[in-house]
């Protein structure tokens, strides 16, 4: 019984393992902190999977527990983060689509989503990952009208820190 | 917003290395070490403390009391050496585990921590008991001044027999402020170890 419930676990963890990446790419700045991370969601994962009761869809619920173990280790280390710390932290995009002004564009971008506050870059992660406001609301257990304003917000601060 | 629109475009084609099912097994082993470490880590705060109270109160805190010239050395010694065998203990153990890959091999390990911070703390309690009751009892046999001789002559078998429970008595309470402080440093973080042995022997059914 129990050798059944890790290797399923094992089994979808290895299959949504990028969702815990995604995170662990906002998160962090260096990939020591990245495996850190990666390492700690896995732990807090595990802990929780013997309640998963599949209600919710297993990637929803590795959501909620990447992105809560996440801002919880962000709020504990609260570190001050440099934009030429983040600049070359594995920024990898497939060569055929390779654009060289896209990528300024996108290293600008994540060092500006660094700047954001930790519940602000969860609301990202969820944008970027295209979620609905439903959906966001679900992971994030705020209502939905709070989701929509809180978006707006960490996406207007955004455009402040990318235009002064 | 024309960024974060471009951001989203591009942001399931990053690509990550990729982690196998093994290292998933061995990150949910890793648990152990920082407990194991901690152990350790206490073991040596223990270590140096008792070196500098023992440099700067060995010898005032016996004085005026009888003891042979053997007992305050005898202990002091004893104690030394007994933290150093098991800092180093406890070091070869944390290597072991933080280098363990097999569920087998971390259970074996866990077990053997637990039983090396059961033996430290058992011989350090008794180490104590001991001082206590050959401290009391030369200090309340003999009082300041009076040669044992003369001490043992004086003293009737009934007092004794009062010594013997006041001994006793006072042994009890240091012995379980010392109890206290170990379940407080060392249990806390043997309970962690002992919760995690219980989810890998699950694992390992």
């Amino acid at each position: 019984m129990e050798k059944e419930l890790e290797h399923k676990f094992v089994t979808q963890l290895e299959k949504h393992q990028n969702i815990i990446h995604k995170v662990c790419r906002l998160y962090t700045n260096n990939q020591d902190a990245h495996n850190d991370l990666f390492q700690e969601v896995t732990i807090q994962l595990w802990r929780a999977f013997p309640k998963f009761r599949g209600e919710a869809k297993f990637s929803t619920w590795m959501y909620r527990i990447a992105l809560n173990t996440a801002i919880t280790l962000y709020r504990k280390s609260k570190r001050k983060i440099k934009t030429n710390d983040i600049a070359d932290f594995h920024f990898k995009i497939k060569a055929d689509e390779y654009d060289d002004t896209e990528e300024e564009q996108l290293k600008l971008m994540y060092a500006a989503i660094k700047q954001l506050s930790d519940i602000e870059k969860a609301l990202i992660f969820l944008y970027l990952e295209d979620k609905n406001y439903r959906e966001i609301s679900e992971t994030m257990g705020i209502s939905e009208v709070n989701a929509r304003v809180k978006m707006n917000r960490a996406k207007g601060k955004l455009k402040k820190i990318l235009n002064p | 917003m024309e960024e974060l629109d471009i951001l989203k475009k591009n942001w399931n084609k990053e690509t990550h290395p990729k982690v196998t099912t093994d290292a998933i097994y061995k990150m949910i082993l890793k648990k152990s070490s920082s407990a194991v470490k901690w152990i350790f880590i206490i073991c040596l705060i223990e270590l140096s403390i008792g070196l500098i109270s023992g440099v700067f109160f060995s010898s005032e805190s016996y004085e005026g009391v009888n003891l042979p010239f053997w007992v305050e050395p005898a202990i002091t010694y004893s104690s030394i050496l007994i933290a150093l065998i098991y800092s180093y203990k406890f070091y070869r153990n944390y290597k072991t585990i933080n280098t363990t890959s097999s569920i087998k091999s971390l259970l074996t390990n866990i077990i053997k921590t637990r039983r090396t911070v059961k033996q430290y703390v058992l011989i350090n309690l008794s180490l104590m008991a001991i001082l206590v009751v050959v401290v009391l009892s030369y200090t309340l046999t003999a009082p300041i001044g009076v040669s044992n001789e003369i001490a043992f002559q004086i003293i009737s078998t009934k007092d004794y027999f009062i010594l013997g429970l006041i001994i006793l008595f006072v042994t009890s309470i240091i012995i379980g402020i010392c109890l206290l402080v170990y379940f407080l440093l060392y249990g806390l973080l043997m309970r962690k170890l002992n919760k995690n042995y219980k989810e890998l022997k699950q694992l390992d059914l």
